[in-house]
C-alpha cells in the first residue's frame, strides 16, 4: 500500500513535471488562468467578485477576523517545527531573497478550523498580511506564500500579481507535488525545503530564459539597425 | 734474614711483572681515531644508479598528452558547470516589470493565483 502510494506520488511528480515542460514556452505568455479561490470557477475577466459565487476578499475578513501575528520569513503558529529547523529554513528563505531581491518567500504554518478552505485562507493572508513592504502591490508584488495546515495536511502556494505573468499553475503544482511526500510523511522541514528549492530552481531558469530572450531581442535590434 | 730475603724476592717479582705487562701506550693494532671519516671521499657519488631503460616512443607521449588534455578539459567543463549552477557569488535575478496588473476579487497583492493540495477526505467533506 505504502509502495503504491509512493509510486503514485512519483508518477504525479513526473506527470506534473512533464506538463510543466510542455508549458515552459508559456513563461511570457499574456494572461494566466484566473480562478476563484472559493469555488474554483475560471474568471474570464478580472472582476471585483466571483460571478459564480460572489466571493470577495472583504467577505473573508468577517470569517478570519484579525490578521494573525506573523514574521517576514517563517511563522510557525502550530509549533510544528523545532527552533533549529526554523533557523535553517529562515536561512534558506533569506538566501532566496538575496537571489531574487524583488521577491519574498514566506511560509506560514497554522492550524485552521475544520471546514476552512486553505485556498481562501492563503488568498486572504497574502493580501491582508504585511510580509513584504507596503509598496509591493499590484504588478510590483513578486512574493510567494506557502501556507501549511499540519493537522489536515492541506497546503497552498500562492504568488503575487507580479509573478502571475511568468509562472503557470502547473509550475506551482509541481513544486507542491515534489514537497507533499515529505510534508505528509511527518518531515515538514524537508518538505518546505524541497518546495523552496524547487521554486528557486524554476525561477532561476525563468530569469535565465528571460535574459536570453532579452539578449536575442537586443541582437535583432542591432541587426535591424545595420 | 729470611724475611728480608722474602721481601726482596717479592719486590723483584712485582718489578718484573710491571715491566713485562703491556702498557696503554705500547698497544699495537689500529688506532681508534680514523681520520678518513673526516676527509673528502675520493670517488664522487655516481650520477645514475640504474641502467637506462628503453625510451618511450613519441606516439605514446603524444597520446598520453592528448588524453591528459582531454581529461583536464572535461574536469574544467564540469567544474565550470557546477560553479555556474551553484551561484557561488550569490547571483541576483530580476524580474522585468509585468506592466499593469488586473486586480481582482478585491486583492491588491495577490489575485488568488495558486496551487493547493488537500487530502481527499477533506475535499469530499467540503
Amino acid at each position: 500500500m505504502h509502495l503504491r502510494n509512493k509510486a503514485e506520488t512519483r508518477l504525479g511528480i513526473f506527470l506534473s513535471a512533464a506538463r510543466c515542460k510542455l508549458s515552459k514556452q508559456s513563461y511570457t505568455c499574456g494572461m494566466p488562468i484566473m480562478r476563484c479561490p472559493a469555488c474554483d470557477a475560471v474568471l474570464r475577466e478580472p472582476s471585483m467578485d466571483c460571478p459564480q459565487c460572489q466571493f470577495t476578499l472583504r467577505k473573508l475578513d468577517s470569517i478570519f477576523g484579525a490578521v494573525p501575528l506573523h514574521s517576514r520569513y517563517l511563522s510557525d503558529r502550530s509549533a510544528t517545527l523545532t527552533t533549529a529547523e526554523i533557523e535553517r529554513l529562515r536561512e534558506l528563505l533569506q538566501r532566496f531573497e538575496r537571489k531574487f531581491p524583488q521577491a519574498l518567500f514566506s511560509v506560514f504554518i497554522t492550524e485552521l478550523p475544520e471546514k476552512t478552505n486553505i485556498k481562501e485562507y492563503a488568498f486572504w493572508l497574502a493580501n491582508r498580511s504585511q510580509f513584504s513592504s507596503v509598496e509591493a502591490v499590484g504588478s510590483e508584488n513578486f512574493d510567494l506564500l506557502l501556507v501549511i495546515e499540519p493537522v489536515a495536511g492541506s497546503v497552498a502556494l500562492t504568488v503575487g500579481y507580479g509573478l502571475e505573468k511568468y509562472l503557470s499553475e502547473d509550475n506551482l503544482q509541481a513544486a507542491l507535488a515534489a514537497a507533499m511526500p515529505a510534508l505528509r510523511g511527518a518531515q515538514p522541514e524537508h518538505g518546505i525545503r524541497i518546495c523552496i528549492e524547487e521554486m528557486t530552481r524554476r525561477l532561476s531558469e525563468l530569469c535565465k530564459s528571460l535574459e536570453i530572450e532579452k539578449q536575442n531581442e537586443g541582437k535583432t535590434m542591432v541587426a535591424k539597425k545595420w | 734474614m729470611v724475611k728480608t730475603f722474602f721481601n726482596l724476592c717479592l719486590m723483584a717479582l712485582v718489578s718484573f711483572a710491571a715491566i713485562t705487562s703491556p702498557s696503554a701506550f705500547a698497544q699495537g693494532g689500529k688506532p681508534k681515531f680514523d681520520e678518513s671519516h673526516y676527509l673528502p671521499e675520493d670517488r664522487p657519488t655516481p650520477l645514475r644508479l640504474e641502467a637506462p631503460g628503453k625510451p618511450i616512443s613519441r606516439t605514446w607521449v603524444i597520446a598520453g598528452a592528448g588524453v591528459g588534455l582531454l581529461l583536464a578539459g572535461a574536469v574544467l567543463y564540469l567544474a565550470v558547470k557546477a560553479w555556474r549552477s551553484s551561484n557561488v557569488f550569490e547571483r541576483k535575478y530580476h524580474f522585468p516589470s509585468a506592466g499593469q496588473a488586473a486586480l481582482r476579487l478585491g486583492g491588491k497583492r495577490s489575485g488568488g493565483f495558486m496551487a493547493a493540495s488537500e487530502p481527499a477526505n477533506k475535499k469530499e467533506s467540503a
